[in-house]
């Protein structure tokens, strides 16, 4: 078909949402994609939740499917006229009064009297009439293309809307779950479903609807046509369509099965490939080169065999499948040509003419154009399907933390913090604190002391309500941290943990993160306070340099810092420091170290570290060891009972 | 118009990465935004001009330089690609001439005046009623088709359709080979492109990694080497391709009316004109779009990789609203490209309808006063679609050549960077000994940078011996490290092993002798036990498991779902810190090294475990020298040697009772801490007097 190449949906792409690409992400490559289903046979309840989507803007997707309609029965008109001016033209200089178009408006009832009427030789009418069919033709495109382009506007507005809807929806609910959610689920999994799956329902959403229903109602009405034309050639045509669709179908599950061993080969080689890179050191450390390059060569092998043999099952269906459609045309010829003779033979018969044979033809390819069509609207389906999913699922998962309908909002504290009988494992059935109870008084500071793996960190993120307790409760200033908004919970407190996570953006942005209204003259002093003034002003652009991707441009002893003033400028009632000083140099530390004391004065401090300089100077030692406290008491009390405490404090300082 | 068998057209190569037969037609163009700007590098070259001053002309010979090997499978494509253009136009032909000897019979029987065709319309029976019926007599119908099938018009029919069939038979063959051909072509091509990208990538040393981020590369590996196949596939196969069927068709339209095959030229140019005039408007939309698409991501990772801090701080809300803002500004952006392209796609289309029309209209009126065929007009709207169809996959090609030229300049970049550490050709394997080391006047200079990292070192250590190596970050204690396995090369002074000369032995060896745990650890996706064999990879399960039991990480590989035979990485088990460090340290054992670098490699192990190591390690490491990068004390005061580094000097050798002795960095923090920590500070019964110091 001529207009094939130009059907819409060939031109209208848009550039995607580039494949995630996790900013400074630990060695995985960027396109490797995941070990997750592509497909998804069709499932109701998943067609339901997409229909949801779609549903604000039914009246716009009804519109689509009507404007849709139009522009194919505009099309689909075309043949006609193909026929028409075959007709005309086909006896020679003897133009078909009896079809003709021209001599039929001219004739008014009968054509016959066209020539009478016009006074128009038998030729000029000719003429006339193929001047009349190509206007006519060249009217019905011109009013296909404007509902056309009309249709484009309106279906890719209503689609391009759901998708953005739901991309907004995906990061709403990513911002309400809690941090178990981001514990189980890994970083490259969360980013998919806000990016590349909703980019994969692109053709499902926006071009779905439009999709479908031109398909169907081309090939129902390609069906009529033909019947109409010639029901005997019809119907010696018209069963090679289950034919091919059967054929399409098992083709379709033969190509995907290839594809995906494709896939899964591609996958080997880019992932080899890109741990190769990321592992270079350890590579060259190891001596692996040759070896290396000998695996990578025979993952190639294997992605060169899969591609191969992908090629040719496509090189036999493909031709196949033409191979069908071209049957069709051989039955629509022979018995189109004798019926044709036949005509001519025997003028009494029923009437046959060539034109009609060419748009039998042209019908016949639009009878099997959707056929073909099908198999990408299937995979398109099966592929948004899996995605849909997926996504569904997400957004059906509940926060395992959310304030309670009655949640108040939490007043200024003083910060007392107290546990009661709190039992919590990240799994249920794998306890990390047992029965742990302890109370704070506002302004403490107190030091979580333990092996790696005992809980202390724990301890602080059910402070910080990141997750809440299997058993007992939390209190902050006699709240339970169930009954009050989260919200409310953490702006009264500051977090430094060991990552260091910093925002794209300034340095001046990221000390302000928690309180975007706090004034520069806020941020300069709390870093004067800090004693980090200096090293920022040093920074290339002072407060203004940009901190880079996850902050990669400042070093992690000035990541550090900025950390400590972010929380410093939230000015929280509690301090939670995680970590906060494992990975700095000597100077550094020591910059920490008395930033410290600025920043816990007059506030209830909690403390997990590895320097016994902070741990010793703490209101409140907790010893924990296998999730429970197992002492309790200040730095001397502890060493002169000489316990666990005490035996830690040895291997602290222990001389090799 | 009605005859050509719409088939997918085999696509040279982009076989591999998409995600099914149809994605793949599309370039897709998220491949395009993967790779990253060129930054700013000079590498040096093997050949004399630097990638980025490469013409584009250059590049583009440079690019087809890996057909070389695979250039009969080339020519074989391209010889195939012909016979299936032939083919293809015959069968068009065939069709034609099917139809018009039908209707030469028509033409030639129905010669009736306007009456007879006024009274046969009251005579015709109604439409529906069959053919077969209407014939006044069965045995004059039989007659009449035994006439038509041994002579005359219908004969001379079967037989086309009979020739059609055949070359429709010989399509399919083609197709088919065309396939497996194509794809074969293109994945060898792949294959040597990417062996030697892989190849160099492992030769050409840590510098050249240091400039270039691993995904950075990955990247160039993966995406523009993507974009530079393709492109040469495309340049090859479907260039080939489309200039035989515009050619072929313009001569089958000459051939039938040389008038209709001027008409069909008119059209080309405008086409032409309009198809660069949109690709350069829509060019910079795509790009916007692109960009903010990748903010949208770049907001979205973050929150989901910082969603602690977000949930710490409370920041949700502004977070939603940045997140919605940024969504907003790329939906803008979209409309404005729905916008062009919904004027773009019926603009094309009325273009094409325009030309068929007037193809059509020319070919009606010859039809009419004689001089042409019925049939022949169906072939004007299959031709003028194929010619218009082809020209705009030419404006794809052009438009493909802009990317896979930035491509090819980074990708050669990569190709022609010279190893910045070479071995010499009479290279001879490290002599045995006991491990002995000597820097002698060693100086070394990251390249790009100003000042050194190291600046005349000198010492010795003797084989057998624990070194330690102190002092601030960056004052280049693991360089020092690393010019001994020659990942660089010093740019003044000599380093010897065991008497030789680094440089003059042969890297194999060298780096065979000499095994690093790094601070951060990077294990492979695969099993434990191939991750500790790693270095050795004979090494059977019981060597495993000993040097797991000495690295401490015997029990807690236990505990693993399956073992030693548990997955690592990313589709597999993540271990904490310290357990990923006690394998390196296994994997480190297992190589059997003379000498064992410990960079940090104990940072993110507590203290027991740290010492049931060490413990362990004195068993083994006897006879084998060993280098340690620390901050604890403890680990440091043991060894044999300290170095202490600063700002790239050497300003302290000795061991810990000789630095206490006397006044220096070492002393200064060490008592630094101590006093930050002494006043409270008793000493516990039975303990020991130096605490936990950072060095």
């Amino acid at each position: 078909m001529m207009t094939d190449f130009l059907r819409p949906s060939r031109w209208f792409k848009r550039p995607g949402n580039a494949a995630p690409r996790p900013a400074g992400l630990p060695a995985k490559s960027p396109t490797a994609p995941e070990s997750e289903a592509d497909y998804k046979p069709l499932d109701w309840k998943v067609v339901r939740g997409i229909l949801e989507w779609m549903r604000p803007y039914w009246r716009g997707y009804v519109i689509t499917a009507i404007t849709g309609l139009l522009v194919n029965l505009c099309e689909m008109v075309t043949p006609r006229y193909m026929q028409q001016l075959i007709d005309t033209d086909i006896p020679g200089k003897t133009p078909n009064l009896q079809t003709s178009l021209a001599a039929r408006a001219l004739g008014f009832i009968h054509p016959a009297w066209a020539m009478e009427i016009s006074g128009l030789s038998r030729t000029h009418l000719g003429y006339l009439n193929i001047m009349t069919t190509i206007a006519l033709w060249a009217f019905t495109m011109a009013i296909g293309l404007l509902l056309q382009r009309w249709g484009i506007v309106n279906t890719s507005l209503i689609g391009e809307k759901v998708l953005f809807n739901l991309r907004k929806r995906v990061f709403a609910h990513l911002q309400r779950l809690s941090m178990n959610y981001y514990d189980k689920t890994k970083f490259g999994r969360i980013l998919t479903r806000g990016t590349s799956d909703i980019d994969s329902m692109f053709n499902t959403i926006v071009w779905g609807v439009n999709t479908l229903l031109s398909n169907v109602t081309m090939m129902l009405i390609a069906a009529v046509i033909l019947i109409f034309m010639d029901w005997r050639i019809a119907v010696a045509v018209l069963w090679l369509g289950p034919v091919l669709y059967v054929l399409n179908i098992y083709y379709r599950r033969r190509v995907g099965a290839a594809w995906r061993r494709v896939r899964e080969g591609y996958t080997q080689v880019s992932s080899n490939l890109a741990e190769n890179i990321s592992g270079m050191r350890v590579v060259a450390a190891f001596n692996r080169q040759h070896q290396n390059l000998d695996v990578f060569n025979s993952l190639q092998l294997v992605n060169t065999s899969n591609n191969v043999r992908a090629a040719v099952v496509n090189g036999i269906y493909q031709p196949l499948l033409g191979l069908i459609g071209f049957l069709g045309k051989v039955i629509i010829l022979i018995f189109g040509a004798y019926l044709v003779f036949h005509t001519a033979a025997d003028p009494s018969s029923r009437k046959f003419t060539i034109g009609e044979l060419v748009a039998m033809f042209i019908y016949w390819d639009w009878f099997m154009g959707p056929v073909i069509n099908f198999g990408n609207f299937y995979n398109d389906t099966m592929m948004a399907m899996a995605c849909a999913e997926r996504v569904q699922t997400l957004l059906a998962q509940e926060p395992q933390v959310q304030d309670s309908s009655t949640a108040i909002t939490l007043p200024p504290v003083k910060g007392a913090v107290c546990f009661e009988h709190v039992t919590f494992g990240y799994q249920s059935d794998k306890t990390v604190l047992k029965d742990v109870n302890f109370q704070v008084e506002p302004g403490q500071m107190v030091a979580l002391v333990g092996h790696t793996g005992c809980g202390k960190s724990t301890i602080i993120s059910l402070i910080c309500r990141f997750y809440v307790a299997q058993q007992g409760r939390v209190m902050i200033d006699g709240y339970d941290v169930r009954d009050i908004s989260g919200e409310s919970l953490h702006r009264q407190m500051g977090i430094v943990s060991q990552n260091n996570y910093l925002f794209t953006g300034t340095v001046m942005d990221n000390i302000r993160y928690a309180r975007p209204q706090a004034t520069d003259q806020e941020v300069y002093d709390a870093t004067k306070k800090l004693d980090c003034y200096d090293m920022m002003m040093e920074l290339k652009d002072g407060f203004q340099t940009d901190v880079g991707e996850r902050g990669a441009s400042v070093s992690l002893g000035q990541r550090q810092l900025i950390c400590f003033a972010r929380a410093f400028v939230a000015n929280p009632r509690i301090l939670l420091l995680d970590e906060a000083t494992s990975a700095v140099d000597t100077h550094t530390e020591l910059l920490i170290q008395q930033a410290l004391e600025r920043l816990t004065a007059n506030r209830t401090t909690f403390v997990v570290a590895h320097r016994l300089s902070t741990i010793v100077h703490a209101d409140l030692l907790l010893v924990l060891d296998h999730g429970q406290v197992v002492e309790r008491g200040t730095h001397q009390s502890l060493i002169s009972h000489n316990g666990r405490y005490a035996s830690l404090y040895r291997e602290f300082t222990r001389d090799a | 118009m009605a005859v050509t068998r719409r088939r997918q057209q085999p696509k040279a190569g982009g076989a591999e990465q998409g995600s099914t037969g149809e994605r793949q037609e599309d370039p897709d163009e998220s491949r395009q935004s993967l790779g990253s700007k060129p930054e700013e590098v000079t590498p040096t070259l093997v050949e004399g001009i630097p990638p980025e001053q490469m013409s584009n002309f250059r590049l583009l010979i440079r690019m087809f330089e890996f057909v070389g090997p695979v250039k009969y499978l080339a020519i074989l494509a391209c010889i195939l690609v012909a016979l299936a253009t032939f083919v293809d136009i015959s069968t068009v032909n065939l069709t034609r001439l099917v139809i018009n000897n039908v209707s030469t019979v028509v033409g030639a029987t129905v010669k009736l005046p306007v009456s007879t065709l006024t009274a046969r319309k009251v005579t015709v029976p109604s439409r529906s009623k069959p053919a077969a019926s209407s014939s006044s007599s069965g045995a004059s119908f039989i007659q009449e088709i035994q006439t038509h099938f041994t002579h005359g018009p219908l004969r001379t029919t079967i037989n086309l359709i009979g020739l059609l069939a055949l070359f429709v038979a010989a399509s399919t063959v083609v197709t088919f080979f065309r396939w497996f051909v194509n794809s074969k072509l293109s994945m060898d091509m792949v294959f040597s492109m990417r062996a030697s990208m892989y190849d160099q990538l492992q030769r050409v040393g840590f510098s050249f990694h240091d400039r270039h981020s691993s995904g950075t590369l990955i990247n160039r590996s993966l995406s523009d080497l993507h974009n530079i196949r393709q492109f040469v596939n495309m340049a090859l196969v479907q260039i080939t391709e489309i200039v035989l069927y515009i050619v072929g068709y313009n001569i089958l339209l000459a051939s039938i009316s040389p008038t209709v095959g001027l008409v069909a030229l008119l059209p080309i140019p405008f086409w032409f004109t309009y198809l660069r005039y949109f690709s350069k408007k829509a060019q910079p939309i795509q790009k916007q779009i692109m960009t903010s698409g990748d903010e949208l991501t770049m907001v979205l990772s973050e929150n989901v990789a910082g969603a602690q801090v977000v949930k710490a701080f409370a920041t949700e809300k502004t977070e939603i609203s940045k997140y919605d803002k940024t969504a907003d500004r790329l939906f803008d952006r979209v409309l404005k490209n729905v916008g062009l392209f919904s004027n773009f796609v019926p603009i094309v289309r009325s273009i094409a309808t325009a030309s068929s029309l007037s193809l059509f209209l020319v070919g009606s009126f010859l039809c009419v006063s004689g001089s042409l065929k019925v049939g022949d007009l169906i072939v004007f709207g299959v031709a003028m679609g194929n010619i218009l169809g082809r020209l705009q996959q030419l404006n794809q090609i052009s438009n493909q050549y802009q990317t896979s030229i930035v491509s090819a300049r980074r990708f050669y970049e990569v190709m022609l960077a010279q190893p910045s550490v070479m071995e010499l050709p009479d290279a001879a394997p490290l002599p045995p000994g006991s491990g002995q080391v000597e820097f002698t006047g060693v100086s070394f200079t990251y390249s790009g940078a100003v000042k050194p990292v190291l600046e005349n070192v000198s010492f010795r250590a003797a084989g057998g011996s624990v070194v330690a190596l102190v002092g601030p970050t960056g004052a280049g204690k693991s360089t020092m490290m690393q010019l001994l396995a020659r990942f660089y090369d010093p740019d003044q002074g000599v380093i010897s092993m065991d008497g030789a000369d680094i440089k003059t032995v042969s890297l194999s060896s060298l780096r065979k002798s000499i095994c690093f745990v790094f601070q951060e650890t990077f294990l492979f996706s695969d099993t434990v036990a191939n991750n500790i064999r790693y270095g050795s990879p004979q090494a059977t399960d019981g060597a495993v498991e000993a040097a797991a039991r000495i690295a401490q990480a015997h029990d807690f590989i236990m505990e693993l779902s399956n073992g030693y035979q548990t997955l690592l990485g990313e589709r597999g088990t993540t271990l904490s810190g310290g357990q990923r460090q006690r394998l390196a340290i296994a994997r480190a054992l297992m190589a059997d090294p003379k000498i064992l670098v410990l960079d940090e490699a104990l940072a993110a192990i507590d203290p027991e475990t740290e010492h049931l190591i060490r413990r362990g390690l004195e068993l083994v490491l006897t006879n084998r020298t060993v280098f340690v990068i620390a901050h604890r004390l403890s680990t440091v005061r043991a060894a044999n040697l300290i170095l202490v580094l600063e700002h790239g000097r050497l300003t302290q050798m000795g061991t810990h009772e000789q630095l206490m002795r006397q006044p220096g960095h070492y002393r200064e923090v060490a008592v630094l801490q101590l006093s930050g920590d002494e006043p409270s500070f008793p000493v516990p019964p039975g303990g020991p007097t130096v605490p936990e110091v950072a060095l």
